[in-house]
């Protein structure tokens, strides 16, 4: 049969059959995808963790006293990782219950233009972005600028495209981003001791 | 040797006072400062936590691992004055014993969890970015220049102590070490170092100047590493080394006595004098990431000189390896809950030993002028390995790991040629001992994350290896990990692991001396854990013990009348079953023993840190003794501003231990160990030039490895034949940056 194949289709163009298909398999199988996926970032669970503790040096957020957070965590219709890290943020934040001695009230917002999110935003202390949001980072930014919103990024990258604060690990030990100007423009006021721990992005 | 006692216990008890002294300061400050200096400890004691993937092929925090991992940076390994991965483990690590020789047959010695055996590293796992480097014909893996990884590529090390095969198989018995490479970001521009060093020459373990036939050390390290964004899917890296040595001369006590291992050329009267050797190692790293793809490309030499091996200086002896290694990873999103991680490997990896011998007691019967000796063994292995993570409720509590591994080997190994010292013909007395095996493993493993509560994790993974060359293994792993309050974290954990005999051991032949065995079958280790690990604003702590239980170690024996009557027609009429040996299972291992780790972290850019180990072990009954009992490292570094300039004084110590002896143990003693480093570091100048500066300093001369066995004619002074080469040292490095 496999013979009788052969001679009817030419040994050449069988090969060329098959590579094409394996090629096909593989691009199914293994797809290149739209970014650097395996980015290992921060665990949410420390993220929160520190966001808990960053808190307590932003001089606005802990003006407020005793009065409830609202943490809106933004996420990406369509991306899978955004998906994972809302659900898991959602999940450490009901864990962490207060931040700087502000309880918590968390909400979630599925992200469709930076002005339904603005509005979603209206009162909220943090915005937490989720991963799938890089390329709409400088339209959030410009949109949340002048509230006393602290913007902050889950995924690498996002704090040089306009959020205020993030984590990235540096030689596997997490490390604090801070977008200085953006902060500035959003009202923010982070100790200096705070600082000096963290990786400025004037 | 009591003054060496007295000055490591000195050493500690200065550590102790100054961690006392700077715990009572910062307690003062945090009460005199109010809750800001205590809330901004805290957080640094945050950021200094490690986020690891070894233990269990996923991020997760170091502190909720399910075994002991630790992590060293680039950065406090440039700041610390470190060169190699030995190195690292030794000044900056927690459990890990090494020892290496450099100039003799062992490159290097890496002993953990109470056991050390002269193996060439066959029951640590090394791998880099998780592709495996032990050669799966030798099961070999050095972690000194001979890595093949340079300095610069390398990000930072993880590393897991204990039973690790749940997660990688074969070979992760004592430890496995994960060297991470840099990413694009870390090596963004082009990065240019030249590193330049110098050692002082010994004599019967003093220090002499130059001249006199004495000369000094010199060793060159030029490396280039750079990484480009093409896009914002593409990026490119590149990290290439040359490192040279030529080791200073050290003096060796001249014998007339041909005994073992002790080997004249015609017309040599006497073995001994002013002995040097040099090692070259080019290594080369590329990495490329083109969108869910990451592929890891590495390629590396290395040739080191053996000139106490056989006849003394004796130019053709020496060590070679060559490897070129392939890995190409790919992830993806099956959907919110569910990831796949694929990895496709190749390796090839060559080594060959040789040594000359003027007597005709090493060499085959037919070779009266002396013989030259040649091992060597060739390896080339590939493999695919997938991976399907599952987080069920996608918060991270529920998580479920499966996958498979399916590896082929193809080896072939001379392990002994002996060819004619003259003329260079091979021996026709005896057939040439020749291995040719094609091999094939296929592992499957799974784990199973829980966290029913938020103070509580449970691990529990297995790990099925089948291999047509020693049949089927299972190494489970359990373990619990509470966290009853924030920054306190009890792990109690048990693990099986293994390592399967190698396609090397397996086919072992030397007609002179070495018998093949008759079979092999894996060695297993059984280990339970305990660790408590603290995290406090200026400090953070743990504190480990363990049990350990090993059976089956391969280890040689005098052959049986049969075996040897057996093995006959391939033998050498100048063996002897009196002189010959078998691998065989042998060994049955007890250890007990834990360790402790310190690390104190001050405002203003003072940091002290350092790890104590113990282990009482204990092979068929037998005090196991070239492990030393004890043995750790104590640091301190200075550095004001980030980025500024560092000054750092790394210590390692060791207490006393049998001297090792090829494959044997003397009943030698080598007294404790001390070794100093300082090192200052920082900008220089212009705003892209960085330095490096660092001594070095033994305090013990004698590096605890002998040339042979002692016997009663010779007695101490045989032990002394191989000094600490590098006792004094130093070392100054330049680094440039070109748009960073």
């Amino acid at each position: 049969m496999l013979k009788s194949l052969i001679q009817r289709v030419g040994a050449g163009r069988l090969r060329v059959a098959i590579g094409i298909a394996t090629c096909a398999a593989l691009a199914a199988v293994y797809p290149l995808a739209d970014g650097f996926a395996d980015d290992v970032s921060v665990p949410i669970e420390l993220q929160v963790d520190l966001l808990a503790r960053v808190t307590k040096f932003e001089r606005t957020f802990g003006l407020k006293g005793t009065t409830p957070a609202k943490v809106v965590v933004v996420s990406k219709a369509g991306s899978t990782a955004s998906t994972r890290a809302s659900a898991q943020l959602m999940t450490a934040l009901a864990r962490a219950a207060s931040f700087a001695g502000r309880p918590l009230t968390t909400v979630r917002h599925a992200f469709s233009n930076p002005e339904t999110l603005k509005r979603a935003a209206t009162g909220a202390a943090i915005v937490y972005l989720t991963p799938g949001l890089s390329a709409e980072m400088k339209s959030i930014a410009a949109s949340l600028s002048g509230l006393q919103i602290l913007v902050v990024a889950s995924s690498n990258g996002d704090v040089q495209r306009g959020a205020v604060l993030g984590f990235e690990l540096e030689s596997a030990r997490p490390r604090i981003v801070v977008n200085l100007s953006q902060a500035r423009a959003q009202k923010l006021d982070f100790n200096s001791q705070l600082l000096r721990l963290a990786k400025v992005i004037q | 040797m009591n003054k060496l006692r007295i000055n490591c216990m000195a050493g500690i008890a200065l550590a102790g006072a100054i961690s006392v002294f700077h715990g009572t300061l910062a307690v003062a400050q945090t009460s005199t400062n109010e809750g800001d200096a205590s809330g901004l400890r805290d957080l640094e004691a945050l950021l200094d936590e490690s986020v690891v993937t070894t233990a269990s092929r996923s991020a997760e925090r170091a502190s909720t691992a399910p075994a002991t991992v630790f992590t060293i940076t680039s950065a406090e390994m440039r700041t610390y004055g470190i060169r190699t991965v030995d190195e690292a483990l030794d000044y900056l690590g927690l459990g890990v014993y090494t020892a290496s020789a450099r100039d003799y047959t062992a490159p290097s010695d890496v002993g953990a969890q109470g056991v050390l055996i002269r193996d060439r590293g066959r029951h640590i796992l090394v791998m880099v970015d998780g592709h495996v480097m032990n050669s799966q014909s030798t099961g070999a893996a050095t972690i000194t220049e001979s890595l093949g990884v340079p300095l610069e590529a390398i990000d930072h090390l993880e590393v897991m102590l204990g039973a690790g095969s749940v997660m990688y198989g074969s070979n992760a018995m004592l430890a496995v070490i994960n060297i991470v490479t840099k990413q694009m970001r870390d090596l963004k521009g082009v990065r240019v170092i030249a590193e330049s060093g110098t050692a002082l020459p010994t004599n019967d373990g003093s220090l002499r100047g130059p001249g006199d036939g004495n000369e000094l050390g010199q060793r060159y390290r030029l490396g280039v590493s750079g990484g480009v964004a093409l896009s914002d899917k593409v990026e490119l890296t590149v990290a290439a080394e040359w490192l040279q040595e030529s080791s200073p001369t050290y003096k060796v006590v001249p014998t007339d006595v041909a005994t073992v291992g002790v080997s004249f050329l015609p017309g040599q009267a006497s073995w001994g004098g002013a002995a040097s050797h040099k090692l070259v190692a080019p290594s080369l790293v590329l990495g490329a990431r083109i969108g869910a793809f990451r592929i890891l490309a590495q390629a590396n030499s290395y040739r080191r000189d053996m000139p106490l091996v056989g006849t003394f200086q004796y130019p053709g002896s020496q060590e070679t390896q060559t490897a070129l290694r392939l890995n190409i990873r790919h992830l993806r999103d099956l959907s919110a809950r569910v990831s796949l991680v694929s990895r496709l490997y190749a390796d090839q990896h060559r080594f060959t030993e040789t040594s000359s011998y003027g007597e005709d007691y090493w060499c085959i019967g037919d070779q009266p002028n002396g013989c030259q000796y040649r091992g060597s063994s060739r390896a080339r292995w590939a493999g695919l390995e997938e991976q399907l993570n599952v987080d069920w409720r996608l918060d991270g509590a529920l998580t479920s790991t499966i996958g498979f591994d399916v590896r082929g080997r193809d080896t072939l190994s001379h392990p002994a040629d002996y060819r004619d010292l003259v003329t260079g013909q091979l021996s026709t007395a005896v057939p040439r001992p020749r291995s040719d095996r094609n091999g094939l493993l296929g592992a499957f493993f799974a784990q199973q994350v829980w966290k029913p509560l938020g103070w509580l994790t449970l691990n529990l993974g297995a790990r099925l290896d089948a291999d047509s060359d020693f049949g089927a293994r299972v190494s489970p792993r359990v373990a619990a990990i509470f966290k009853p309050a924030e920054g306190t974290a009890v792990r109690a954990s048990y693990a099986e692991a293994f390592r399967g005999p190698t396609p090397y051991e397996l086919d072992d032949f030397d007609p002179t001396y070495r018998l093949t065995p008759t079979k092999l079958s894996p060695e297993i280790a059984r280990a339970a854990e305990l660790e408590w690990q603290q995290r406090l604003a200026w400090v953070t702590f743990s504190l480990r013990g363990f049990a350990s239980f090993y059976e089956n170690f391969i280890d040689a024996r005098l052959p049986t009348q049969q075996e040897f009557d057996a093995a006959l027609p391939r033998l050498s009429s100048t063996a002897a079953i009196e002189f010959s040996n078998v691998n065989d299972n042998l060994a049955t291992i007890r250890a007990y023993g834990g360790s402790t780790s310190v690390t104190l972290r001050s405002a203003r850019g003072l940091a002290l840190a350092g790890t104590f180990n113990y282990a009482h072990s204990r092979r068929d009954g037998e005090r196991m003794v070239i492990m030393p009992a004890w043995f750790g490292n104590m640091r301190a570094s200075y550095q004001p501003k980030r980025d500024g300039v560092a000054l750092a004084l790394a210590t390692r110590y060791a207490g006393a231990r049998r001297v090792a002896a090829d494959l044997d143990i003397t009943d030698l003693r080598v007294a404790e160990q001390l070794d100093l480093r300082g090192t200052i570091s920082g900008p220089l100048f212009l705003p892209r030039l960085r330095f490096r500066v660092a001594i070095g300093y033994a305090v013990n001369p004698w590096n605890p490895h002998a040339i042979t066995v002692p016997d009663a004619e010779v007695g101490e002074t045989r032990a002394r034949y191989h000094p600490a080469v590098n006792r004094l040292f130093g070392f100054f490095g330049l680094e440039y940056a070109i748009d960073p």
